[in-house]
């Protein structure tokens, strides 16, 4: 086994530490023996752990997962480090699809899930096809070129889904509880449905690596290697719309993950994508189990939408990360 | 094994412009040679060269690869047989000088299939000959100009190409790497049996490692032929504007081309 495979390796035992540790987080605390008997057992704790924090834990590890990957992605299609699902807009793409559904089928949660993750995966698309679209016709695009597109993207897209909420005052508070990015009070049913759209997103990138590599190295030089450019950067837009959107879907918007977690694993596995996605993935589903354990915990006993977490603390790493890139 | 490119008729362009940059090239660089692309900047070298290497439609005529339009053969046939330089920079990447090499094989195993023994061997071999094995596992955004420059070119060369084309290789290099890399491309097509097309600036590279010279200007291949038959004081004077003179090498007695001396004022 290569080096690099054994540190995704690692990545994977740290996350399922982690994980399993998060469980006794809360307003209840457990030590790890209580979890255990819990996960077994029978009684209060065992309702806690098992209906409660284990769907929630798993779920924060799923997003973390879908937004790292998408992330990593992103920043290898626009070969710019900036870029992530929030940052060019496609989870203010999948905001917008997931809320028209909402608001059109006035919170019917008998078509639920399916509906909704299909109004947010055609977003995702619409909003990163549109940026990565309007950076290609400007040739190899700046990295700020980039931003500010991206920026314009999300803001438009933003204001639409206010306005949506606006007109639609009575499903207000949920959209708003939902546009912040939050992982509570969601059950098994909400991992399970979106469980499979993350999967595949995130197995379309392992298997769009090579591609990746190449048009890290820009579109001129990926065309020179032979491969069908456009088709495969439209496949990469694609897996990465639809990762981003299921996460949207079940979480919110959740910013900043998909931007930090792919350069933690730069630092652990390199560049080439065939270990930068899975890491990328890992380093996200880490960060945002403890993410949410921070939201549980910090101010408890109010909690605080993770969404709100992440992006007072990713904010700071991406203006670091500008600063580092101009140079 | 030897592969012949040859162009008929040509004309190059971009998009929906209402005139070609090019029209009515016709080219033909037989295995084991190295043809020079000369002329001004803005003659259209470049836009000749991505047409050549089909990443550029042709607005007209056709570009043979053994006889086989590569337009009808397709993009994966024509990158396993042909391929290109071009002085892009890395832009951000991070990938390591050994990662990029090996893309180089994506036009023989697609996007996807693994790589097997024999696109090692070939990573290996272009990287013995650009002379890029000790820093294999650098990372490209540390690397010089010059450096890039030859990552880009071993890349190319793990295609194993029978068809070279190289868009100013020996941009930003110093003295001593621009007569590595040409003497190295005159190798390839000595030894390897490469067809090779080399744009240039250097007018007396272009003399002393090309078979043959075309000469890009007033939107068409305006003329081919061997140093002694281009390398004209009337060609070169009607082509760049400007009086120079044209010497003998001193060993080689290829034709060397000079300045005009300075003018002094009285």
């Amino acid at each position: 086994m290569s080096r690099r495979s054994a540190r995704i390796l690692v990545l994977l035992a740290v996350l399922a530490v982690v994980a399993t540790a998060s469980l006794g987080v809360g307003s209840v605390r457990l030590s790890p023996a209580r979890i255990l008997a819990a996960l077994s057992g029978e009684g209060s704790d065992a309702t806690i752990v098992r209906d409660l924090r284990a769907p929630r834990v798993i779920l924060a590890a799923l997003v973390g997962l879908a937004l790292g990957a998408a992330g990593a992605a992103y920043q290898g299609l626009f070969r710019n480090p900036l870029a992530d699902p929030y940052v060019i807009g496609a989870s203010s793409g999948s905001a917008l699809g997931a809320t028209l559904v909402m608001v059109s089928l006035g919170g019917a949660g008998a078509l639920g899930f399916g509906a909704v993750s299909l109004g947010a995966f055609l977003g995702a698309m619409a909003a990163a096809g549109l940026v990565y679209a309007s950076t290609a016709w400007w040739g190899p695009a700046p990295i700020v070129t980039l931003l500010l597109a991206g920026t314009a993207v999300s803001s438009s897209l933003g204001a639409v889904v206010w306005l949506l909420m606006v007109l639609n005052n009575e499903e207000l508070a949920r959209i708003v509880l939902w546009m912040m990015g939050s992982l509570a009070g969601r059950g098994w049913a909400t991992v399970l449905g979106g469980t499979p759209y993350i999967v595949v997103g995130f197995a379309g990138l392992c298997v769009l690596a090579r591609p990746l590599d190449a048009l890290s190295l820009g579109e001129r030089q990926a065309a020179a290697l032979g491969l069908p450019l456009r088709r495969m950067s439209g496949f990469v837009v694609a897996a990465a719309s639809l990762a981003t959107a299921a996460a949207v879907a079940v979480a919110g918007i959740i910013g900043f993950v998909g931007l930090i977690a792919p350069h933690v694993a730069r630092a652990f596995v390199g560049a080439r994508h065939r270990y930068l996605i899975p890491a990328s993935g890992l380093a996200g589903a880490i960060l945002l189990v403890l993410a949410d354990d921070l939201a549980r915990t910090v101010v408890a006993p109010v909690e605080l939408p993770v969404g709100i977490l992440t992006a007072i603390l990713g904010g700071p790493f991406f203006l670091i990360v500008l600063r580092r890139s101009g140079r | 094994m030897s592969a012949r490119l040859r162009a008929r008729g040509l004309s190059c362009g971009y998009g929906r412009g209402l005139t070609d940059v090019l029209a009515a090239v016709d080219l033909d660089v037989p295995a084991g040679t190295v043809l020079a692309l000369l002329g001004p900047n803005g003659a259209g070298k470049t836009t000749l060269l991505r047409t050549l290497a089909r990443l550029l439609p042709p607005r007209g005529g056709t570009v043979l690869l053994d006889d086989e339009d590569v337009w009808d053969r397709g993009r994966s046939w024509t990158h396993r047989r042909l391929a290109v330089v071009l002085p892009d920079d890395p832009g951000g990447a991070r990938l390591t000088v050994e990662e990029v090499v090996r893309l180089g094989r994506a036009a023989h195993r697609g996007w996807w299939l693994p790589m097997t023994a024999e696109d090692d061997e070939a990573v290996a071999r272009a990287l013995e000959l650009t002379r890029l094995m000790a820093m294999r596992h650098r990372t490209v955004d540390a690397l010089s100009a010059g450096e890039w420059q030859r990552v880009t070119l071993a890349r190319s060369l793990a295609q194993e190409p029978r068809v070279l084309l190289l868009d100013e290789p020996t941009a930003h290099l110093d003295w001593s790497f621009q007569i590595e890399i040409l003497d190295l491309l005159d190798r390839l097509a000595r030894e390897e049996g490469l067809a090779v097309v080399v744009s240039l600036h250097d007018l007396n590279q272009a003399s002393t490692w090309a078979d043959r010279i075309a000469l890009i200007a007033e939107g068409t291949l305006l003329t081919e032929g061997t140093p002694e038959a281009v390398l004209t004081p009337e060609i070169l004077a009607r082509v760049y504007n400007c009086p120079v003179l044209v010497d003998r090498h001193p060993v080689s007695g290829a034709p060397m081309v000079l300045p005009p001396p300075r003018r002094r004022n009285h």
